[in-house]
């Protein structure tokens, strides 16, 4: 399956998702507290080192982090025109912080890690009559049929292409459509027929 | 939460991800090309209604969260909801559930005018509630700020909204989905 995080285990890997997500959220809500510049040049060195500190592949990184900086930068220049020199660096700071460790994370975390984490973090939910098992089932759903809906986007866009309506947003989408619910109803019988209780 | 609920969200999250396959298109006289993975709040919606549809962004939302590079350009991570502009992914989701909503209200009569409107409100109207906030005191640039600079993509947002509003009519008569 692909996904962003590494093939190669690194340290940060074998810390648990729980853990690194609990780190993500203390730290990206603390930074945002501080106006101190000596504690906020503190969480972005932190913020630094820890890609650092795991070997990630620099190149992969800047893909990932690449739109978010443009914007950082520019948010950053405006505030500097504006003559708030020192509000363009804790801006740039607490947003560097937050997704530099955020860019971490996902390098070394496992998408079925993830997926664990989030099912754990739905156990509450049971108190509103939501199972987190059926939670769990409906991301696995969707990872499962993410190949075969490109698979189908690709047939249809040769289809249509034979058509010479490539180009038509429309004439993709709509048999794209039908042919997925289609296969959501086959899917959902199939579900119902092998007993699964979903109530 | 019923065996159709979860089947219809985790396929259409699929496909919201399929989506981000197809090539960017380039208005003449837009700022911003299109681009057609974000028509998947107006599709979700439009198409499923408010639960499913809103379902359907939460699943989608909650891979990108946990890592799958899904979103144009190969990009994902829970950076994408912790940046400046965190607060529109968010937004896709009751954004979908609106627009659903009103789809189906305005079900029995539903044109391209009535699914307009419904696209336009959930898909554009409730995004912007979430993102311009959220940018304007993330960046710390104020909320008028952020509402000038998020106007470039208003253009390139109604066109969408119009596509999905096509698409739902469309859709109402060849495999409708609201009731099922």
């Amino acid at each position: 399956m692909f996904e962003i995080s590494l093939a190669r285990i690194t340290w940060l890997h074998r810390v648990p998702a729980g853990v690194k997500l609990l780190v993500l959220a203390v730290a990206g809500a603390a930074v945002f507290l501080v106006d101190d510049q000596r504690a906020l040049a503190g969480f972005v060195g932190f913020a630094v080192l820890m890609p650092l500190s795991a070997w990630l592949p620099l190149k992969a990184v800047l893909k990932q982090i690449f739109p978010a900086a443009i914007l950082i930068a520019a948010l950053a220049a405006f505030h500097v025109v504006m003559g708030e020199p020192e509000t363009a660096i804790a801006v740039s700071a607490r947003l560097a912080t937050v997704i530099l460790l955020a860019v971490t994370l996902t390098f070394t975390t496992r998408v079925s890690a993830m997926v664990d984490a989030i099912e754990v973090a739905a156990r509450p939910l049971k108190v509103f009559g939501i199972d987190p098992a059926k939670v769990g089932l409906t991301l696995s759903l969707a990872i499962r049929f993410i190949p075969v809906l490109f698979a189908l986007v690709g047939e249809i866009r040769e289809a249509q292409k034979a058509r010479g309506l490539e180009g038509n947003v429309i004439a993709v989408v709509m048999p794209l459509l039908v042919r997925t619910l289609k296969m959501a109803d086959d899917l959902a019988d199939a579900i119902a027929a092998r007993g699964y209780d979903a109530e | 939460m019923t065996v159709k609920d979860m089947v219809y969200a985790a396929l259409f999250a699929a496909l919201t991800a399929a989506l981000g396959l197809l090539p960017m298109v380039a208005v003449p006289g837009l700022p911003v090309p299109i681009h057609a993975q974000s028509l998947g709040v107006m599709l979700a919606g439009g198409v499923l209604g408010a639960k499913r549809g809103g379902l359907a962004m939460l699943v989608f939302m909650a891979l990108v969260a946990a890592g799958l590079p899904l979103l144009s350009g190969g990009r994902g991570g829970i950076g994408i909801f912790l940046g400046p502009t965190g607060g529109f992914a968010l937004g896709y989701i009751p954004g979908a559930f609106i627009a659903g909503w009103f789809i189906e209200r305005f079900w029995s009569r539903l044109n391209f005018v009535t699914a307009f409107i419904a696209c336009a409100i959930g898909g554009i109207g409730v995004v912007y509630l979430l993102g311009i906030p959220w940018l304007g005191a993330v960046a710390k640039i104020g909320l008028v700020k952020a509402a000038t600079g998020s106007m470039a993509f208003i253009p390139g947002d109604l066109i969408k909204a119009a596509l999905g509003a096509i698409v739902a009519v469309s859709m109402k008569k060849s495999y409708p989905m609201i009731g099922k």
